[in-house]
């Protein structure tokens, strides 16, 4: 099974099963949480089924394309199911035997992991589930999101690719999984990691990277007085992001580190209640439409 | 006056006759992967819970217990009746001389107290009681049916059960550990309705999630166990630890290996199968280069594989493996095992040359990018402030120039490896890991040890070497005033910096090791503390946390309470000194000696006013009694000098040990013994009070002299004496 056929093989199974197929986000973002269709439509009592890919970034966990399994860019298969359904595990499990994975032939473990992100005050409590003792997904039920606690519990199903697809394929190195028949993985994507750990880690310029930093973070506040959720929590991303560069730099003393994510935090919590206040006022409109197809 | 009603439970045999035999009940909460300590805890709460519910709800019960697999709690009670005890309420009425008339008719009191507790005048009983004659009126309220009382106490048992962590799921409010997904509440045969957490219970459970995923019914409480074994789950957890143990070492016995069985890895494992079967699995020989602590890690914590050895203890290069299932596809768990481990040691040895290409020592300056706790500036600086601290300790006990080189370099680089790429992956093998790099880099021995011990005691794991127990002192002596000069204090349960620990650790050690120091002026030595009357509230923050730890260990050492705050009050700035006083103390208390030393205290203090003191004069002595007093008084000075040295941890030339100096504070109690008689005929004879202030005086200084010679020991008023007190002055 090659890279590609493990993501249409979760697009349609998903799909499937009522999932909206939605988009990777067009921002740099570090896991697929951060996608403001889970970030902000985890808030609230509406209900709400997406799947996506979301390439993920991680530039301290760049190693130019030389560490076997370790990746500036990797790619989540991202599901949220709001609220979550009662046989989840089941419905898990069986998109593991979609792809081919007969579980009959394998050991399968949920291993107890909880979850929690400090720039988006977000924190979740579930698993991590083993394949034959590899880690190969993320399922965590929401608790709170940007500081709220949340009165329906979405259930996050996060897949990790490249790990499933190395499991599969049984290949030792992430750059020799096939990507598509006769293409790999390191064809596509290993001058790019080089190139942006070289970035990351020698080049970025950390002026430039602080201005960048202040002036989003400047930008999402004047965006959230003005009432504008998405943009704002754009550019709370960006600062994300920014920070995740500035870190992997090494630009980041002990005691800014944790003033950054905070103030990162505090831009995510006021997106958080002005998203929440927005879809009061607008009446939960994914709440009605379920009542009245009901 | 009617009395307040009082019940009892009635007979059960007529319940049981009437309803037939007891049976058994069953009753499983079905669940997601619980965490391991949560299905352990949860099943140990739920029997626990189950046996104080029925007994409160007087429904009569045999064996009482709970399993747990990770996907369920179950409780299990045999023999349980099948209808609650009678409740026989009785009220005391009238006396029966105004109940009934001389001719033995009921009177309107007796009729007017039947009918208020609704029962016929012919039903009241006379009863004799201590107070006279009295009628009763008995009713006996016939005890429900245990299946309709459970229907309420399995939701309510269920609800009471607590977890460290506990969660919400879909748009419940219930918590709890993992979301509950099914109930089985069966009483014999039959069905006790109930719900909880939106789930309605009934004979419907699941067995193994691979093996046999369809629902599987229950068709009564005896058949629970078989039906699920025959759907590959083994609900005892203490069965499949069994067929665990079984397993890995026959598995381990393939390759003529034994399995190292972790007791934490096992009781986790237990947890988290319900079908357990094992596998030996292979890594390239290659590997065995990497230190043992990093493969034992990588399996047990990161993997939850059995290492195995061979028949001298070497580690082989393979591992155990637990798997949730039977043998079906056995070759590719296997396969995929070893493929995961392969990539994790091949992480490791990638680490290992990598750290192995600078020295430890290249890696102290990097600690400045590394925060200590929130607030607490940077390892870097706790680095420095270690070193000084090593300096200080060193010269308070005293320590030779080369143990000073030898605390003052582990000090140095004790922090180092948490720069290392092996502990930023491995954190729990942090000091193992500088001790190995350390003894690599040619460190000496003792500089590796301490490295290596620095953060014991843990479990039963304590410094063995002197180094390595000062180490383990100034970290946690550093850590702890660190916190509670940066105005951070453990709070209830809530103690994110392990300042409880760090307390814990610094008494253990000072006492298995009796390491006699000022814990003010070691406080004092470490630089943290702040100017002024913040360094003071500080310092008694300080004071208290160790006090609190130490009291606890004597306290579990099986003194009373009291005879270790009684030592305590008297001081406890050197801990052994401290510790030394109460286990003399609590020997002491045993003899009938005591009894005499604490009356001369307690007559003698309580006389005293606040503050009294002052020089006896001798020539103010005048009665025999006094005389004698001040002779026995002056004659026990003489030994107190003595013991004022050994309470003073600066002063010890060959400073005694624990054990000696419990003797010299049992021998220094026996000779304070010798003050009783004279102290007792003092109080007979002599009027203390006397109008002469001048005299009355000089008595008061005489008796502030007993008490400032019992004082320094033990703070006998603390102690709670009952009856012996009485015996004591006869």
């Amino acid at each position: 099974m090659t890279f590609q056929d493990l993501i249409l093989g979760l697009e349609r199974y998903w799909a499937a099963r009522g999932c909206v197929i939605a988009q990777p986000y067009d921002l740099e973002v570090g896991a697929g949480t951060m996608h403001p269709t889970t970030f902000l439509r985890a808030l609230g009592p509406e209900p709400w089924n997406v799947a996506y890919v979301q390439p993920s970034r991680r530039p301290a966990d760049g190693r130019y394309g030389q560490n076997p399994n370790r990746l500036y860019q990797h790619h989540q298969y991202q599901v949220i199911l709001k609220p979550s359904p009662d046989d989840i595990q089941d419905v898990y499990l069986r998109s593991l035997g979609a792809l081919g994975i007969h579980l009959r032939d394998h050991d399968l473990r949920f291993l107890e992991d909880d979850w929690a992100d400090q720039t988006l005050g977000a924190s979740g409590v579930g698993w991590q589930v083993f394949l034959d003792g590899q880690e190969i997904s993320q399922f965590t039920y929401f608790q709170q999101a940007g500081g709220i606690e949340l009165p329906s519990i979405p259930v996050e199903l996060t897949y990790g690719l490249e790990r499933i697809a190395q499991f599969v394929q049984r290949k030792d190195n992430i750059f020799d999984l096939e990507w598509a028949p006769g293409i790999t993985y390191g064809e596509i994507r290993r001058e790019d990691e080089f190139e942006h750990s070289t970035y990351a880690f020698e080049k970025a310029d950390v002026r430039m990277l602080r201005d960048t930093f202040a002036a989003n973070e400047t930008e999402a506040g004047r965006l959230l007085d003005a009432g504008l959720v998405v943009p704002a929590y754009e550019h709370v991303l960006r600062c994300s992001h920014t920070f995740n560069l500035l870190d992997a730099r090494g630009a980041v003393g002990v005691a800014e580190r944790a003033s950054l994510m905070a103030r990162c935090r505090t831009l995510a919590r006021r997106c958080a209640d002005l998203y929440l206040k927005r879809r009061e006022e607008l009446g939960w409109p994914l709440l009605r439409t379920r009542h009245d197809a009901a | 006056m009617p009395r307040k009603p009082s019940t009892r439970s009635g007979e059960s045999s007529r319940a049981g006759a009437r309803t037939g035999a007891p049976v058994r009940l069953v009753f499983e909460i079905g669940t997601e992967e619980l965490p391991p300590q949560a299905a352990w805890d949860g099943a140990r709460q739920l029997a626990d819970g189950a046996r104080k519910v029925l007994e409160a709800a007087r429904i009569g019960a045999g064996d009482v217990r709970a399993v747990s697999t990770p996907r369920r709690l179950t409780l299990i009670v045999e023999d349980i009746a099948l209808r609650q005890s009678d409740l026989i309420r009785e009220v005391r009425g009238p006396a029966a001389r105004v109940a009934f008339g001389a001719d033995g008719r009921p009177t309107p009191a007796a009729e007017g107290f039947a009918k208020a507790q609704g029962v016929p005048v012919s039903a009241l009983e006379r009863r004799a009681t201590p107070q006279g004659e009295y009628v009763y009126a008995v009713r006996r309220e016939p005890g429900e049916r245990t299946r309709a009382v459970l229907e309420t106490l399995l939701p309510q048992l269920a609800g009471e059960l607590s977890f460290p962590k506990s969660m919400r799921w879909g748009t419940g409010t219930v918590r709890f550990s993992r979301p509950v997904r099914w109930l089985v509440a069966l009483l014999g045969g039959q069905g006790v309705a109930c719900e909880f957490a939106g789930v309605r219970a009934s004979r419907k459970t699941y067995g193994h999630r691979i093996l046999h995923p369809a629902p599987v019914s229950i068709s009564s409480a005896s058949a629970y166990e078989t039906t699920l074994r025959q759907s590959f789950v083994v609900v005892d957890p203490e069965e499949r630890r069994r067929q665990i143990i079984d397993a890995a070492v026959r598995a381990a016995g393939e390759i003529d290996g034994r399995p190292i069985l972790d007791p934490d890895l096992l009781d986790e494992t237990v947890q988290l199968v319900e079908w357990p079967e094992a596998f030996v699995g292979h890594f390239a020989e290659e590997f065995l280069a990497l230190p043992r602590e990093v493969l034992v890690t990588v399996m047990q914590h990161h993997q939850k594989y059995f290492a195995v050895e061979d028949a001298v203890g070497r580690l082989l290069p393979a591992f155990v493996g637990v798997r949730n299932g039977n043998r079906q596809g056995l070759a590719t768990v296997r396969e995929g095992n070893e493929w995961v481990l392969r990539a994790r040691l091949a992480d490791g040895r990638f680490f290992f040359d990598e750290d192995r290409k600078r020295r430890l020592e290249d890696r102290v300056a990097g600690l400045a990018d590394l925060v200590f706790l929130d607030r607490l500036g940077t390892m870097a600086d706790k680095t420095a402030r270690l070193e000084r601290l090593a300096g200080s300790l060193v010269r308070l006990l005293r320590l030779s120039g080369s143990d000073e080189e030898l605390l003052v370099r582990a000090a140095h680089l004790s922090k180092a490896d948490l720069v290392t790429q092996m502990v930023r992956e491995l954190p729990e093998l942090q000091g193992v890991i500088g001790a190995i790099y350390a003894r690599a880099d040619s460190e000496a021995a003792a500089v590796a040890d301490a490295i290596r011990e620095q953060y014991l005691p843990r479990g039963t794991a304590f410094p063995e070497s002197s180094i390595g127990a000062y180490l383990a002192i100034i970290d946690k002596v550093d850590t702890l005033l660190s916190a509670l000069a940066a105005g951070i204090t453990p709070s209830g349960s809530q103690d994110p910096y392990g300042l409880r620990r760090a307390a814990s650790g610094i008494v253990a050690v000072l006492l298995r090791r009796e390491i006699r120091v000022s814990l003010d002026a070691l406080a004092r030595e470490t630089g943290v503390l702040p100017a002024g009357a913040d360094g003071e509230r500080v310092l008694e923050e300080w004071r208290g946390a160790l006090r609190q730890r130490v009291r606890a260990v004597l306290i579990d050492e099986g003194i009373s309470y009291d005879i270790v705050d009684a030592a305590l009050a008297a001081g406890a700035d050197d801990l052994v000194d401290a510790a030394s006083r109460a286990r003399a103390l609590w020997e002491f208390r045993q003899t009938a000696a005591f009894a005499s030393v604490y009356t001369a205290f307690d007559r003698a203090s309580r006389i005293l006013p606040d503050g009294a003191h002052g020089e006896i004069r001798e020539e103010l002595i005048v009665a025999p009694a006094e005389r004698t007093l001040l002779g026995s008084l002056r004659a026990v000075e003489e030994d107190a000098r003595a013991w004022t040295r050994l309470a003073d941890p600066t002063t010890h030339g060959a400073a005694p040990g624990a054990e000696e100096l419990v003797r010299r504070y049992r021998a220094a109690l026996e000779k304070l013994a010798t003050l009783a008689g004279p102290v007792d005929r003092f109080f007979e004879e002599v009027l203390v009070m006397d109008p002469d202030e001048t005299i009355r005086r000089n008595r008061f200084a005489l008796l502030a002299g007993v008490v400032g010679l019992i004082r320094p020991i033990a703070d006998l008023s603390r102690v709670v004496v009952g009856e012996g007190k009485a015996a004591a002055s006869s």
